[in-house]
């Protein structure tokens, strides 16, 4: 006999929602329902007694799914029933065509992963900072709009000015230097730190780790380092509390180490409390929190009423700027990071559509197929929205499978970016992940997907005369048939994803011919290093014993100091050469310099042509020299002698440099080959990076770097030991990433549009078989068929690739702002594209063209 | 012999579940005792269609039981095999037999 229930289980909740999996199974099991649910309902509640919660009610809802699929169509008498009759009919449609549904829901997987993947790369850029309630912190600008918005310093006094604000719960400023870190058990290091107001860790809400927070005074001299650095240095060890150290040429006290993953605001390393009265001189970035219902805008008018122009605008009496309140980490995009992202996800938008129409045409053509059994439901009394709601539902399916798919492939490649690329995340709380608003968007994408893909089929079924249909006429043939929608999906399907290909291909050829930079220069024979000088000593003579100390080391062949490397993309303003006129200064021409020690042409292989070089009596306070390239010489100074001429840059402070030699322009790939070379000792610059070439082995010159400099001396900070080919690597290591997804990203969609043609080609053919039946009977040559397959194939693919490359062509302004370098308008490129495109869509044709050629005229005219 | 009365392998189950349990039982142990008799996992929307197609066939009737003394209580689908069913139970079992009469040995019977 059956064993005695609880007494509720029979009343109890079923998994949630109980009453949609009431109305689904009442639907279908009429006048059994109750029961049935009150089985049900008894059967899940003992199962969460014995399993638990979580088994029992996946255990549940796979209960209401298979009961329905077990639903009698005469048992229910509902308005539910027709939605789940339609899905019951969509999944046995799906199932009855496995390859077609795997082969829409794998394409769909496809087009929803690169939205996914490049949308949670925006949502990681765009993340608030990691703190309570992050969103509600905000930074405060002061911008001058009749200065192209340049933004004002503000300082403690100010800060005061806005205290009070009711919009605002905390406020407080920060300024982010560089210093030298120093302690009697550690190498001098470069770290970049946070002097703060006393307002900015409790407005954070944020404390140390280990130890105490400073008294808010400043006047202890206490610093607080962070998690890495602590580990670092001092090896993890508790003992670091406490300790001396010297910061910035000042003497502290380590108080406390900060959390792992705290680097407020940019990626710092340590933090100091300014005293009050030093925080009034201080030149800071606000900060503050708004209060609980505030808004930004209402902060900012706020703040703006009490603003009164800084110190020194109040000086010259010209008091102005516009006060912004914004979110901290909004707007943040270190080296166009954001724009990249925002390019990117458009890229996968287009993906997507490309994927929805491909299967908008698969289930169009499969529409086409089924039709007579569509006709003969119709006949049977279906109407013509349950017969389109049922291609909808299958849409639905396969959006929801292909959903699935895309957040699986995303999760991989996110999690591949997120390990490989988060040294290269400009700010510390970039994080990438499927959260936040990726999950939402991916759900509404899968519904529009739902919709792009399935509303024409239904709605094409839902007009078409099935009788007529039925009756075989040539008019409903042409009513049911896929008509001109199938070419205009694969057409446009075409154009989007050539155009993407183009895209990703000039970004991709960007990275490539960066890449190039490592076969011009011995990069792995140099290593590199930044220096930061004494803080307030002689940089110029110590810039001269270092490199002569440096040079003496054994096995160094040659060594030299300059402001940056050979493949330095920094622009040194606009140059004037003297004799040439400028009608406006924004007309004379940005320029790439640098400024070097003699040494540094020897260590890089660089060439005279003409005159000398840099040379140890080019001194401060001796005439200022220049070296030019000799693609600088041909671009700027003229057919004539450059030897002689005399140019000028803002970094020399207005002063003439006369140019005294020409060196050999060396192919670096990306960037410009017209380059200026200085005198470093004419530049000022605390932090020269230092350049040793010995053997093969760069990295056995560490050593000797570190020794030769302690000997002149110990104060001086050295950072980022590594080969020039190290340096390389990383600067190309992000674009790298983003061109390969991009790349990707681009090949899918070509992928994903070939085999639109395909399908559609195989559907002609088909259709058209007694016609290619009559034509082979009468004589036509098998070949002479496939050329018209291939041409057909042609009529889609020759229009696409002429829209899309001019798409991309006209477009590529825009890409050229945020690649590494090259030509956006590349002809190799574009030909490469072409040629592969072309090649893709002729390929597609080859099956079709060749059953095309093996027609049977007998077999199929039999048939008729 | 009448159409009806030939058995599909779950009405089988159904059916000899009910006889092991005996008159008066509901979903819940029938879905059960197939589960853990034959191993095989059962929607309680197949035991329901499989009830009503065997009660169509006469070879099983039903009842409600009493609804639960409680606020929102379900009341239970009892059922019993008729004498109907019974037979027609019998008679597949028959059929079962002869068909596998002397393969006892490639049976493992």
């Amino acid at each position: 006999m059956p064993e005695p229930a609880h007494p509720t289980d029979r009343s109890g909740a079923l998994p949630a929602p109980t009453r949609l999996a009431e109305a689904i199974l009442r639907g279908l099991h009429g006048d059994d329902a109750d029961a049935l649910v009150g089985d049900l309902a008894e059967a899940y509640q003992r199962r969460r007694r014995e399993h638990g919660a979580v088994r029992a009610w996946g255990w549940g809802w796979w209960q209401v799914v298979a009961s329905a699929a077990h639903g009698s169509p005469s048992a229910g008498r509902s308005d539910t029933v027709r939605p789940v009759l339609g899905a019951r009919m969509a999944l046995r449609a799906l199932r009855r065509d496995p390859a077609t549904s795997m082969l829409a829901a794998g394409i769909l997987a496809l087009g929803f992963s690169a939205p996914t993947i490049f949308a949670s790369l925006l949502w990681g850029a765009a993340r608030p900072l990691p703190v309570a309630e992050g969103e509600r912190v905000v930074r405060v600008d002061v911008v001058q709009p009749e200065r192209d918005g340049r933004a004002l310093s503000v300082t403690g006094r100010d800060l005061e000015a806005w205290a009070g604000a009711s919009a605002l719960s905390g406020l407080g400023g920060f300024a982010v230097r560089g210093g030298t870190l120093q302690h009697a058990r550690v190498a001098a290091t470069r770290v970049s730190y946070a002097a703060l107001t006393g307002e900015v860790l409790p407005l954070l809400g944020v404390g140390p780790a280990l130890g105490r927070l400073p008294d808010g005074s400043g006047a202890d001299d206490a610093v607080l380092i962070g998690h890495e650095t602590w580990q670092e240095l001092f090896d993890g060890s508790p003992d670091v509390l406490g300790a001396e150290v010297t910061l910035g040429a000042r003497a502290r006290t380590v108080v406390g180490v900060m959390p792992e993953g705290f680097a407020f605001p940019y990626g710092e390393q340590a933090w100091l409390v300014l005293a009050p009265g030093d925080a009034d001189t201080t030149a800071m970035e606000p900060i503050a929190r708004l209060a609980h219902g505030a808004s930004n805008d209402a902060a900012a008018a706020q703040l703006q009423a009490r603003w009164s122009g800084s110190d020194a605008m109040r000086e010259a009496d010209d008091v102005g700027g516009v006060v912004l309140v914004r979110g901290f980490t909004a707007g943040r995009g270190e080296g166009g990071e954001a724009v990249a992202f925002l390019g990117l996800v458009l890229v996968g938008v287009c993906l997507l559509v490309i994927a929805c129409a491909n299967v908008a045409n698969l289930l169009l053509v499969r529409a086409t197929q089924r039709v007579r059994s569509l006709g003969i439901q119709a006949a049977l009394g279906a109407g013509a929205p349950q017969l389109g709601l049922q291609l909808l539902l299958e849409a639905l399916v396969l959006a929801m499978a292909g959903g699935l798919g895309g957040l699986g492939l995303a999760h991989l490649a996110v999690g591949w970016v997120q390990e490989h690329g988060q040294a290269n995340f400009g700010y510390y709380w970039m994080r990438m992940g499927l959260d936040g608003p990726v999950l939402p968007a991916v759900a509404g994408l899968v519904l529009v997907a739902a919709l792009m893909a399935g509303a024409l089929p239904a709605l094409r079924i839902m007009r078409a005369d099935l009788r007529a249909v039925l009756s075989g006429s040539a008019e409903g043939d042409r009513q049911a048939g896929p008509g001109g929608w199938s070419r205009a999906f694969v057409t446009t399907q075409l154009t989007l994803s050539c155009a993407a290909l183009a895209a990703a291909g000039i970004a991709g050829s960007s990275v490539f011919d960066a890449g190039r930079w490592g076969s011009a220069l011995p990069a792995d024979e140099v290593l590199t290093a930044r220096l930061h000088l004494s803080d307030g000593g002689d940089a110029d003579l110590a810039i001269e014993r270092i490199e002569a100390a440096l040079s003496a080391e054994p096995g160094v062949r040659h060594a030299a100091l300059a402001v940056g490397g050979p493949g330095a993309w920094e622009p040194w303003g606009r140059l004037e050469v003297d004799g040439e006129t400028y009608d406006r200064p924004a007309d004379r021409p940005v320029t790439w310099g640098n400024a070097v020690t003699p040494g540094f042409f020897a260590v890089h292989d660089l060439g005279l042509l003409q005159g000398r070089l840099i040379e140890h009596g080019d001194r401060a306070g001796a005439t200022p020299v220049a070296v030019v390239s000799d693609a600088f010489a041909r671009r700027f100074l003229g057919e004539g002698d450059p030897l002689g001429r005399r140019l000028r840059v803002p970094r020399l402070d207005s002063a003439w440099a006369t140019v005294v030699g020409v060196f050999e322009a060396f192919d670096l790939g990306a960037g410009p080959a017209e380059r200026v070379y200085f005198s470093l000792a004419q530049v000022e610059t605390p932090a020269p990076m230092a350049f040793l070439r010995g053997g093969s082995d760069a990295e056995a010159l560490a050593p000797s770097l570190r020794s030769a400099l302690a000997a002149v001396d110990p104060s001086i900070a050295v950072n980022d030991v590594q080969t020039l080919a190290d340096v390389h690597r990383y600067m190309v290591r992000a674009p790298s990433m983003l061109a390969a997804l991009a790349v990707g990203g681009g090949l899918a969609g070509l992928l994903v549009a070939a085999v639109g043609l395909y399908g559609v080609l195989a559907v002609r053919v088909r259709q058209r078989r007694r016609e290619l039946g009559v034509r082979l009977a009468l004589g036509a040559d098998g070949r002479r068929l496939a050329r018209d397959v291939l041409w057909w194939a042609l009529a889609p693919v020759l229009p696409a690739l002429a829209v899309g490359l001019g798409g991309a062509w006209l477009a590529s302004p825009i890409l050229g702002a945020i690649l590494l370098g090259g030509d956006p308008r590349d002809p190799g490129v574009y030909a490469a594209v072409g040629v592969a495109f072309l090649s893709v869509g002729l390929l597609a044709a080859v099956v079709p063209a060749a059953r095309a050629a093996a027609t049977e005229p007998s077999r199929v005219l039999r048939a008729e | 012999m009448a159409r009806d009365d030939y058995l599909g392998e779950f009405e089988h189950l159904v059916l000899l579940a009910i006889l092991q349990l005996g008159e008066g039982t509901y979903g819940v142990p029938i879905r059960d005792e197939i589960e853990g008799r034959a191993g095989r996992p059962v929607s309680f929307g197949a035991v329901y269609s499989t009830l009503r197609r065997l009660e169509s066939k006469g070879l099983v009737e039903s009842w409600a039981g009493e609804a639960e003394p409680v606020p929102g209580g379900r009341a239970r689908k009892l059922v019993r095999l008729t004498p109907e069913g019974l037979a027609a139970l019998q008679r597949s079992r028959a059929r079962l037999d002869r068909m596998a009469d002397g393969l006892g040995d490639v049976l493992g019977t």
